[in-house]
């Protein structure tokens, strides 16, 4: 029987009941916002004791179905004010699921708020001990010593940054060599952890009695269509395009459509992005050797292994990884073009428990707003140092792009409900720009992903510059995705699904293998559009509204070389997105 | 004619280039592959003669990402500065090249998606992609 467990901090206990009848044929982004949507008061503080933060593995986590090693982290956000999924690739919610617990619901706060927590979950349970040792800690010594105290866990845990309550924090996972490198980054649900007094969880599944599974012959055999199809498409096969050269592989193609923000969104064009490209972190980690690799998993049972370790010019490691959105961020946002800056900054990033996307975006303002050139890499590393040190401008920083904006009077903050946007130009890629505006998470690719047939080429073709037929691709691309956030998937099997029609049954097969359910591509259509539902509703009581499906207006306003187009999807438009 | 390898100023890497296609056994292609100079600069020539008129020449630059470089005899490293002559279209110079069609996903010149029939006129930045994707 699969399992909920609670964690009330308020009364340092944890209760462990059987799965709610009508949460047991949900999993992921769906339990977490629908768990969310019925215990969180929309209106609350997110910081205060009536916020909740749900994890919930997806469907098949934990399962030996491939790439599926996904948890997802819900709560309501401090940086976006409205619900937040944010989800992650590694072994801690493969744990997670082996024990048999679907979701983790932690609520309260600490009495006394010198104190800090770590939940120890095993097969026995979960407890709350008490390791006030770590307040303060960065995320390297924290995963430090829960390597000392826990060497058989998966950890997860927040930094200084999450207990400051600064809303770049977001909830850091291990990866399969336990670094704190894989991030629930999004919309600052390490500062609704770090404020309850909640530093880390570790797991251990030792005993544990696995996932619940209905129909094995059925999962084993979606499992393995899945598999055939990631292993046969060009982007998802080994040697392929994310296992040669990572994400940051898109660096090149998004620079040549003129799409890839540059300089504080200020261009779609960055002369340097040959010099940060996969390609040239590929030939860095060939030429430096050493500890370097590209083809790095974040969890066991990945086939596709899009990650990658970037080595020190003496082929030391110098962090894991550097991947596209962040590569992006801290690189051609910011006009820098050094590959070891980059990296320092990722690595900076990943100590300090944050976002390494909403840390680009709002260095990006502040060198708008004269903290520092564009292009002057180590002055940026300077200012994240400042938020590490938690000083008077690193938690303005540490709130965002849309709070440093309006600290420093910065009209161009590229924003949509207070969220920094991702490594895609709305003014270049006009679908991308529709699922910013109206994805209940604020400005979010990966809500629905339209680059895919926008740019890439991938499930079909349609003209970026161009905004007709932009609402429905923004549209279908968001219900598709919030189905597969809920089964645990990763987001990257979406090509080989989208390309390859027994890709796409081979996912819903495990899924009916694990629920003992009949779905078909219908109710992919039905949850997804229900998680939708659920969640612009949460919005809509938390005070969100139309006006907050729009565009910054500086994006109505200047056209945006190479093409010179503004955001021109219309109000009314943007309004049809979501109206299901 | 002769394997050819050098780097010159502009092109950030070494190049070589083994025009017609013979010596490694793959099919000879329709055009010929040189190596020219131009000004201090050494270019690739791309030309399909036919004889009767002397054949009038553009300048473009042709960058193969992701991996499709491999096809040159040595990796470009950078974008080639390419002499082509004029009414090639991208897929001619492909071809010439030896850039396998069926690994060509995603044509761009100029900024503006396109395809492979494109004809190349002068100062064309031509970017050429397999498949890729990611996040």
């Amino acid at each position: 029987m699969s399992k909920l467990m609670r964690v009330d901090l308020s009364t340092l206990t944890v209760t462990t009941q059987d799965l709610p009848a009508e949460y047991v044929e949900m999993g992921g982004r769906w339990l977490t916002s629908t768990i969310v949507a019925r215990e969180v008061d929309p209106t609350c503080h997110p910081l205060g004791p009536n916020n909740k933060l749900v994890f919930a593995p997806g469907i098949v986590t934990g399962t030996a179905a491939p790439c599926s090693g996904r948890i997802s982290v819900g709560g309501k956000s401090p940086l976006t004010m409205g619900i937040k999924e944010a989800n992650a690739g590694t072994p801690f919610s493969q744990k997670l699921a082996r024990l048999g617990i679907r979701a983790l619901v932690v609520e309260g706060e600490v009495a006394d708020r010198s104190k800090r927590y770590v939940l120890e979950i095993d097969k026995d349970g979960g407890r709350l001990v008490e390791a006030s040792d770590l307040a303060g800690k960065h995320m390297g010594d924290t995963f430090a010593e829960f390597g000392k105290r826990y060497p058989g866990h998966a950890w997860c845990g927040v930094s200084a940054a999450g207990e400051a309550g600064l809303p770049l924090a977001g909830v850091c996972f291990s990866d399969a060599e336990k670094r704190p490198s894989r991030y629930a980054g999004r919309g600052g649900l390490g500062a609704v952890m770090g404020r309850k007094g909640l530093k880390g969880i570790v797991v251990d599944d030792s005993g544990g009695p696995g996932v619940a599974v209905k129909d094995r012959d059925r999962l084993k055999e979606g499992s393995r269509k899945l598999a055939d199809a990631l292993r046969q498409h060009d982007v998802t096969k080994p040697g392929g395009a994310l296992n040669s050269f990572g994400t940051a592989v898109l660096i090149n193609i998004l620079n040549e459509a003129g799409g890839l923000p540059t300089r504080n969104f200020s261009s779609g064009v960055f002369e340097g992005a040959h010099k940060i490209s996969g390609e040239a972190i590929a030939e860095t980690v060939a030429k430096r050797g050493g500890k370097g690799m590209v083809g790095h998993r974040c969890h066991d049972g990945c086939i596709i292994q899009c990650s990658n370790v970037y080595p020190r010019p003496d082929g030391d490691e110098h962090v894991s990884c550097v991947e596209y959105e962040s590569d992006w961020s801290l690189g051609a946002n910011l006009g820098v073009d050094d590959l070891d800056d980059i990296a320092e900054m990722v690595r900076l990033c990943n100590d300090y428990g944050i976002d390494t996307i909403e840390a680009g975006v709002t260095l990006g303002v502040a060198m708008e707003a004269g903290l520092a050139d564009f292009g002057d890499g180590k002055r940026a590393i300077t200012l994240l140092q400042e938020i590490g040190r938690l000083t008077t401008l690193g938690r303005i920083l540490g709130n965002g792009a849309a709070f440093t904006g309006r600290a420093f009077g910065v009209t161009r903050v590229p924003t949509v409900k207070g969220q920094g946007m991702p490594a895609y130009e709305p003014r270049a890629v006009k679908g991308i720009g529709a699922t910013y505006m109206t994805s209940p998470m604020g400005a979010d690719h990966t809500a629905g992903y339209t680059i895919a047939s926008e740019i890439l080429g991938v499930g079909g073709k349609t003209d970026p510059l161009a905004t007709e037929g932009k609402v429905e691709l923004s549209r279908n691309f968001q219900t598709t995705t919030a189905w597969i956030d809920a089964s645990g998937f990763c987001l990257f099997t979406a090509f080989a699904l989208i390309d390859i029609p027994s890709g796409f049954e081979g996912a819903l097969e495990a899924c009916n293998g694990v629920l003992g359910t009949r779905w078909t591509m219908d109710d992919v259509t039905r949850i997804g559009s229900g998680i939708l539902k659920t969640e612009t509703e949460f919005n809509r009581k938390a005070g969100l509204t139309a006006a907050d499906d729009r565009p910054p207006e500086f994006m109505r306003l200047e056209k945006l070389p190479p093409h010179g187009h503004v955001y021109d999807l219309t109000d009314d438009e943007l309004d049809e997105v979501l109206n299901f | 004619m002769p394997r050819l390898k050098r780097k010159a100023p502009g092109v950030t890497g070494p190049l070589a280039v083994t025009p017609g296609g013979l010596p490694d056994g793959r099919s000879p292609c329709r055009g010929v592959v040189e190596v020219v100079r131009m000004g201090e600069h050494e270019v690739l020539k791309v030309s399909r003669p036919e004889g009767g008129k002397r054949p009038r020449f553009l300048t473009v630059t042709l960058s193969l990402y992701a991996g499709l470089d491999r096809h040159l005899s040595s990796p470009a490293g950078g974008p080639l500065t390419v002499e082509v002559q004029q009414g090639l279209r991208v897929a001619d110079v492909l071809e010439d090249l030896r850039v396998p069609r069926e690994e060509v996903k995603v044509v761009i010149v100029n900024h503006r998606l396109t395809g492979l029939d494109h004809v190349l006129a002068e100062g064309d930045r031509v970017a050429v992609f397999p498949t890729v994707a990611g996040g």
